[in-house]
């Protein structure tokens, strides 16, 4: 399966809130959707799957989601933690859902069991707290074992357990040659669950790449250097056309490799104590790569 | 279109509210009777029992339960838009007219269904209360062509006092007006727009209208009367324009003229209803 969207736009009145987004997704990858508050996540994957109107497409496999006879099949989303009736028991809507899908419910069963709610499928979901209508949205989205799962910020409530058991279920589902969609803001769980990542900022794409590729794009990627000789290191640094500057009682360089302050280090006669490649998070990538698209910003020292 | 309606079946039997709400229309059905009979068929003693009275009697309840009854309506749509749902539902079933149409039999069956409940439930109480002379007198329809005096066969003479028009009528103007109620709420996507708008403009604001258009001109009350939906609604369902042992075919032509002035009314909320649905973002 592949998932290809073709210059998704939605407009709000005035507000392009989505500017001909093109991206796709593939079969065996777990695809991270990255972007700040108010870049147009949630518009862009209820414009996937047909939820709001505005331009552009998203086939799925080559086709439109109409064009298949049990869309279920193809596509399950989940987008909000409380799409639930909450006088409706858990099982209940479960039921419901799977009466659309074609799902029996031995599989609601199945699912019940899989997100961990036994124990309060027979009650009704208006107690439940945000992680439980995360695990009801999310057996929602599993029923049918769709070939494509959509998750718009599924980890939001959950505990670390919980967390940790998603993380692996997403990675196995994507491995099962599924394709898997995933927004969330907790970027350092984006970091060990997404291969692949699709970045917006105020609706335009910044990034469709590997996970790898898009953290090496961020100038915090620098090699730091402890040696006795700091002040020595850096004047033969700049000789050689490298920016470095003083940190963490070393040499910070940036856009060099550790192989090329190595040379500079040995032809120069310096001694070191350390050098290491220090790479960048995955959130200090997105902050410094989608500073200009920020829509809502809180100021520092409050 | 078979899960599309499995679905929307499993929506409604899975809340209690559905269950209530035919609950209460039971209720309503049975204390409207007993009021009525206490109010009417009492005095009147055992010669005034006849099947259209009984019948007027059992249907007379729309104007009450009406409310109760499209309540369905307008959770059928509401609930969707209050809790989200619709972006789940509309996630299995792209093909939106597919739940425009699940959605719109569902409410068809269920106020039939609701008011079949509440027929019964104001049967079952006023054979509760006076079962011997209601017995009686069916009965009496049936296998005697004495109470009819033409010698025909008792089912041809059924047909020919148009009783069971009344129980048609009820049930019609109670289904129509269940369409309107959810077209209203799919349209305002506001379940108390939609509970208070229908409902109001049928016990209130229509008869303003009217009145004030009496005091303009007879002739822009008489437009009034010939375009407004519940006034022709009711005048469709009204026992009391005809009475139902007098019903003749001839003077049914106007009522079926106020039914096709409601259901134009409600198509038209339906069409409408079906375009916003479509075109608009769940």
């Amino acid at each position: 399966m592949r998932v290809v969207c073709d210059r998704l736009t939605k407009d709000f009145g005035n507000f392009r809130a989505v500017s001909s987004l093109s991206f796709a997704l593939n079969a065996g990858e777990v695809t991270g959707f990255l972007g700040p508050n108010g870049s147009g996540k949630s518009t862009t994957m209820r414009l996937m799957l047909g939820l709001d109107t505005g331009g552009g497409s998203t086939t799925f496999d080559g086709k439109s989601l109409n064009a298949y006879s049990n869309p279920a099949k193809i596509v399950s989303a989940h987008l909000d933690a409380k799409c639930f009736h909450p006088n409706r028991t858990a099982r209940n809507h479960l039921r419901m859902v799977a009466a659309a899908s074609g799902v029996t419910h031995k599989r609601v069963d199945e699912v019940i069991e899989l997100v961990g709610l036994e124990s309060v499928a027979r009650k009704r979901p208006k107690g439940f707290s945000l992680g439980m209508g995360q695990r009801l949205g999310l057996a929602s989205a599993l029923l049918s074992q769709p070939q494509v799962l959509m998750l718009d910020e599924p980890a939001n409530g959950l505990d670390p357990q919980s967390i940790a058991w998603l993380r692996d279920f997403v990675k196995d589902y994507a491995a099962d040659g599924k394709v898997v969609f995933v927004s969330s803001h907790l970027l350092s769980e984006m970091e060990l669950l997404a291969t692949h990542l699709v970045v917006i900022g105020r609706g335009t794409l910044i990034a469709d790449e590997s996970m790898e590729q898009f953290v090496s794009r961020s100038t915090r990627n620098e090699v730091f250097a402890r040696t006795p000789a700091a002040e020595r290191l850096m004047q033969a640094l700049a000789a050689e056309g490298v920016t470095a500057q003083a940190a963490d009682g070393g040499v910070a360089v940036a856009a060099a490799s550790t192989e090329q302050v190595g040379a500079i280090a040995f032809t120069n006669g310096i001694e070191l104590h350390e050098l290491t490649a220090r790479k960048a998070s995955l959130e200090e990538a997105f902050l410094e790569l989608t500073s200009d698209t920020q829509e809502y910003t809180m100021e520092r020292g409050h | 279109m078979g899960s599309a309606l499995l679905y929307e079946y499993r929506r409604a039997v899975t809340l209690r509210t559905t269950w209530i709400f035919l609950l209460i229309a039971f209720a309503m059905g049975g204390l409207t009777t007993w009021a009525q009979y206490y109010i009417s068929g009492a005095d009147n003693g055992v010669g005034s029992y006849n099947i259209g009275l009984l019948l007027t009697r059992v249907t007379s309840i729309y104007q009450l339960t009406v409310f109760v009854i499209a309540s369905f309506a307008a959770l059928s749509w509401g609930h969707e838009y209050r809790f989200g749902l619709n972006r789940l539902t509309l996630s299995v079933f792209p093909r939106r007219w597919t739940v425009f149409i699940a959605k719109t039999v569902g409410i068809i069956v269920f106020s039939s269904a609701a008011w079949l409940t509440s027929a019964i439930g104001g049967t079952l109480l006023l054979f509760s209360v006076d079962s011997k002379h209601v017995v009686d007198y069916s009965l009496g329809v049936v296998n005697s062509t004495e109470n009819i005096g033409d010698g025909r066969d008792p089912k041809l003479v059924m047909e020919h006092i148009v009783a069971w028009h009344w129980l048609g009528r009820s049930l019609a103007f109670v289904v129509v007006f269940s369409l309107i109620v959810g077209a209203v709420t799919a349209l305002t996507r506001n379940l108390t727009i939609a509970l208070i708008v229908p409902n109001v403009m049928m016990l209130f604001a229509e008869n303003v209208l009217v009145l004030v258009g009496n005091f303009a001109s007879a002739a822009t009350a008489n437009v009034m009367n010939q375009v407004l939906p519940f006034v022709n609604g009711q005048r469709f369902a009204d026992w009391s324009t005809g009475s139902a042992q007098g019903q003749t075919a001839s003077a049914s032509v106007p009522t079926m003229q106020s039914m096709t002035v409601y259901l134009s009314w409600a198509m038209l909320l339906l069409i409408g209803a079906g375009i916003s649905f479509q075109r608009r973002d769940a």
